[in-house]
């Protein structure tokens, strides 16, 4: 773990932090040419860090690694995956530079852990002055961004596959193919979370697919009966606002504390 | 998410427990097959152990409740914690499924 001179995730002070990966094991020349790219400090777990460090702790994904990551000292947790950290957003070392709290995983590491559990954990760690009803209403919202995310942005499988029992049968074909695709699956999921002002917290879901037209999805209101389709309009039902950036690839939600 | 079939006569019992979302296909899959094979059963799904789901878990509720009734079975929700059933309110889903708190 980090020697940190300062707690990057609950201190009050300035909020302009230092993003500063840290790194269990070595860090090997290719990793080291690409937080330089970034201007990205990076250390080896245990090194001291410079004052008012951010510390996102970055390595394999695992329950433990990413559960770490998201609680004090780290601001976050950034999956190395193949290429390392190439491919990851920027809005992630914004994220923790602001004060906040980011993740990125590979989508098949964030469809074979229990993202939105570690998630959920880590939120109410984060944010200990918000109401019961505003969590439950976030954990709600996230939920369905991050699996719009996942099945709809990062694997590019439309929903409309999952409304019969064959239709469903095929659309696990369809998943387990996508995954299969080393391309696919390395596509980043990306969730930052970060007070928006002192009385609302924005929550950011960002995908590496193709991106949709939100104003136009929030259009449609699935029927109450319908299988599929009613997502976005849950997430518009749960949040203070919600808007698309990046041409769709990115959910910005508010909610109240 | 795993799950536990409990058949006792014209009643089942299906009891749901971790999170019911896009991960959890090869699991539904499955109880669907089992549920499948049911005539004339009132089947419940006992939803306390769930902690999560979303819409793409909802849409297989909706599945499943198509099939047991082209069957002749019926399907009901039992015990979902808060956020569960908040879920479900939001979504609409109680003027569908008849759900016990």
């Amino acid at each position: 773990m980090a020697t940190l001179l300062s707690s990057p995730l609950h201190a009050t002070g300035p909020t302009d932090r230092r993003p500063v990966l840290v790194v269990e094991g070595a860090i090997g020349p290719d990793l080291a040419a690409q937080c330089r790219t970034l201007s990205l400090d990076v250390v080896i777990a245990g090194q001291p860090v410079p004052p008012l460090a951010a510390c996102i702790l970055a390595g394999s994904a695992t329950a433990g690694s990413v559960r770490a990551g998201l609680a004090p000292p780290y601001c976050g947790f950034i999956e190395l995956g193949p290429e390392g950290i190439v491919g990851i957003g920027m809005r992630c070392l914004e994220t923790a530079r602001a004060g906040g709290l980011t993740l990125s995983l590979q989508t098949i590491t964030a469809y074979r852990l229990e993202t939105l559990e570690y998630l959920v954990e880590a939120i109410r760690g984060y944010i200990s002055e918000m109401t019961a009803e505003s969590a439950e209403l976030m954990d709600i919202s996230l939920a369905e961004a991050i699996s719009n995310a996942v099945i709809h942005g990062n694997l590019g499988i439309p929903s409309h596959l999952r409304t019969t029992t064959e239709g469903f049968a095929q659309f696990q074909r369809l998943l387990h193919k996508r995954m299969a695709d080393p391309v696919v699956a390395g596509r980043r999921l990306e969730i930052n979370i970060a007070p928006r002002s002192k009385d609302l917290i924005m929550v950011a879901v960002s995908d590496q697919g193709a991106g949709f037209d939100l104003a136009k999805k929030l259009e449609h209101t699935a029927a109450a009966t319908a299988k599929n389709g009613r997502g976005l309009n849950l997430i518009r039902r749960a949040t203070q606002t919600v808007h698309g950036e990046d041409g769709g690839r990115t959910l910005v939600m508010t909610f109240a504390r | 998410m795993q799950f536990r079939v409990k058949d006792e006569g014209t009643q089942v019992h299906v009891a749901l427990d971790g999170q019911l979302n896009f991960a959890a296909n090869e699991d539904f899959q499955a109880l669907l097959s089992q549920l499948g094979a049911l005539k004339g059963k009132k089947v419940t799904f006992e939803m306390s152990g769930l902690s999560h789901i979303d819409s793409v878990g909802l849409g297989l509720l909706y599945i499943a409740r198509e099939d047991l009734a082209e069957s002749g079975s019926s399907i009901s929700l039992a015990h979902p914690r808060d956020n569960v059933f908040r879920m479900l309110e939001l979504t609409e889903a109680h003027k569908t499924f008849e759900i016990q708190r």
